[in-house]
């Protein structure tokens, strides 16, 4: 192992090739983890800020909340089923405001409990908006106005909290249904009604359990999804998950035949020496880690540059663009290069074993 | 038989460094099937160094091959040091390779980017052996007068330092027996003198025993003894 890596000390322009084909494949897997990543996040956020354990739907929306229609006799059946907490209502509508001169899509979310992300919902008429929307130009006692409603006022701004690439104005439902009707008459909902109801569940109970009970007591009159189901249900997500992943695999799968090329074509440069080595009683063990050894240092290396390229991206990505690195997505990417080093380095292995120590030692006569 | 291994340090030195008892290869079956040693016995005592002759094709690398644990005999017995590596498994072969003997191949074959110093210590680092492998190193190549050139690699060595680092390696793990496969046919006949010469002195010195395949009768000199290989077999008394 030691001998690797002098070898990668000592003869670095050896790995250049190797190195730079796998910092392009890391560049190309961080930017596209990034882009999903920000596409995710931007189409999410109103669900995740919640940080509620799941979310309660009519059947027939479908799993959409535009669709979605919950009264009170509903919300009070799902109130009385045991291991079900602090249940809340929750209503969204999409709209337009003019901002800074410039039509911006915009929505307004109402909502009756707050979280470690959106503060206790404000007084009506006022709203905590989508930090985006401070780029935008919002500032903090101005106000929003869609449409032909009532100006909302802007109390403060709270991060992460889009849905479907939308920024929102976080509202209380009054205020929500005061909106709605204004700009969405067509989707017009009287009072205690909501679009969805969000729930926790009590300590000691079972999420799937508790979204069963929640159907089964409304009559199959709900769709009642736990959070990270409500955040794949949001349209798009899985297809772009899905695509996305596809295109993240085969990069990895890529990465895994650059490495496995270009160790193979080493290793058949090596069979000489690694006779010799085997001869003075070196095992296939020790050279086969030696050949893992070294395509893990190459594709650490690789992905440090892709990252130092990315990173930049990240901290000054312009707003309208879907991107961001989270540490996860740099474990994820670091994890799948070095498996696909792995992988790749594995493809010397049969070849390293069928070395014939003999063939160091004359024609074998 | 690694057990064995371990137990050699402190067992008395034997009278033989190597003996190949009635030793038969056969490669290869049916038609094709060739005899590459018929009934070939060999003695070398523990301080002696044999210079083993023979026409290309004569068994002689195969002979050496299965000495040095890197090829197993079709029949017969191998003893090297005491122990009897006839039935060995692979990894058996490893450990008595990197404990029993050294090899000094035709082509050299240092690992090319490290220095002279580490090519020698590779031999400890392939066997995990640690504590004094530096000072060893040194000392040997201070004894084959490579001391100014310990930090250069191979590159930058003369065809005669490099087969004297290939020396050098082999008496790093202070082997039983040194195999030689025509140690000076890379080298004109001066160099090789010089070569046999070194080989000659540093054999003595540590009483090892070794085995040089040359094709140079102008070397047997520098051997104690000398033995012809033709078509597989060995001269009488041998």
């Amino acid at each position: 192992m030691r001998i690797a890596l002098r070898e990668l000390r000592r003869r670095p322009g050896r790995f250049g090739v190797a190195t730079a084909a796998l910092a392009v494949l890391a560049l190309l897997l961080l930017f596209l983890g990034g882009l999903l990543d920000g596409l995710t996040a931007g189409s999410t956020g109103a669900v995740r800020a919640q940080e509620r354990d799941g979310f309660v739907l009519s059947t027939s929306a479908r799993d959409s909340f535009f669709r979605s229609r919950v009264t009170p006799e509903v919300r009070a059946r799902v109130e009385a089923v045991p291991g079900v907490s602090q249940v809340s209502g929750f209503g969204l509508t999409f709209g337009s405001a003019k901002i800074d001169g410039t039509d911006t899509d915009v929505g307004v979310a109402g909502y009756e409990t707050g979280s470690s992300v959106l503060p206790s919902p404000p007084a009506p008429g006022e709203a905590y908006a989508d930090e985006r929307l401070e780029q935008a130009g919002v500032k903090v006692g101005g106000s929003v106005q869609l449409g032909p409603a009532t100006p909302i006022k802007i109390v403060g701004f709270v991060k992460d909290t889009r849905y479907l690439q939308n920024s929102l104005l976080w509202v209380n439902l009054d205020t929500w249904r005061s909106t709605t009707r204004q700009i969405r008459p067509e989707s017009t909902v009287g009072d205690e009604i909501v679009q969805a109801l969000t729930f926790d569940v009590a300590r000691g109970s079972n999420i799937t359990n508790v979204t069963a009970a929640i159907d089964a007591a409304t009559g199959g009159a709900t769709s009642t999804l736990s959070s990270d189901d409500a955040v794949n249900a949001t349209p798009g997500v899985a297809s772009q998950n899905s695509v996305f992943t596809l295109i993240i695999v085969t990069t990895l799968l890529v990465a895994a035949l650059v490495v496995s090329l270009f160790f193979a074509f080493l290793t058949l440069e090596r069979v000489p020496i690694y006779g010799v080595l085997k001869a003075i009683g070196s095992s296939s063990r020790q050279l086969f880690l030696g050949v893992l050894v070294q395509s893990m240092v190459v594709s650490i290396i690789a992905f440090a540059i892709g990252l130092a390229v990315v990173a930049p991206l990240a901290i000054s990505a312009p707003s309208g663009l879907p991107f961001a690195l989270s540490a996860n997505r740099i474990f994820i990417t670091i994890g799948g290069l070095g498996s696909a080093a792995i992988l790749g380095g594995l493809v010397s292995l049969r070849r390293v074993i069928k070395i014939d120590p003999a063939a160091a030692i004359g024609g074998g006569t | 038989m690694s057990t064995r291994v371990a137990k050699r340090q402190a067992a008395p030195k034997h009278e033989f460094a190597a003996e190949l008892i009635d030793v038969r290869k056969v490669y290869g079956s049916g038609e094709t099937e060739t005899v590459a040693l018929d009934s070939a016995t060999l003695h070398v005592r523990s301080d002696e160094i044999v210079a083993l002759i023979g026409p290309s094709g004569s068994g002689k690398t195969t002979l050496l091959s299965i000495a040095g644990g890197l090829l197993t005999p079709t029949s017969g017995q191998v003893v090297i040091g005491g122990i009897d590596i006839t039935s060995a498994s692979p990894k058996e072969l490893t450990e008595f390779r990197r404990t029993m003997v050294g090899f000094v191949f035709q082509s050299v074959n240092l690992v090319p980017f490290l220095t002279a110093r580490e090519n020698l210590l590779v031999v400890d680092e392939i066997a995990g052996r640690r504590g004094d492998s530096v000072k060893r190193a040194n000392a040997l190549l201070e004894s084959l007068g490579l001391s100014h050139r310990a930090d250069n690699q191979p590159g930058k060595l003369s065809g005669g330092e490099r087969q004297r680092v290939a020396i050098g390696r082999a008496l790093m793990n202070e082997p039983t027996l040194v195999l030689f496969d025509e140690p000076t046919s890379a080298l004109d006949t001066k160099l090789g003198e010089q070569v046999m010469e070194l080989i000659h002195h540093e054999m003595h010195e540590r009483g090892t025993a070794a085995v040089v395949i040359t094709h140079d009768t102008r070397m047997t000199h520098y051997a104690d003894r000398t033995v012809h290989i033709v078509d597989g077999r060995l001269d009488a008394n041998s």
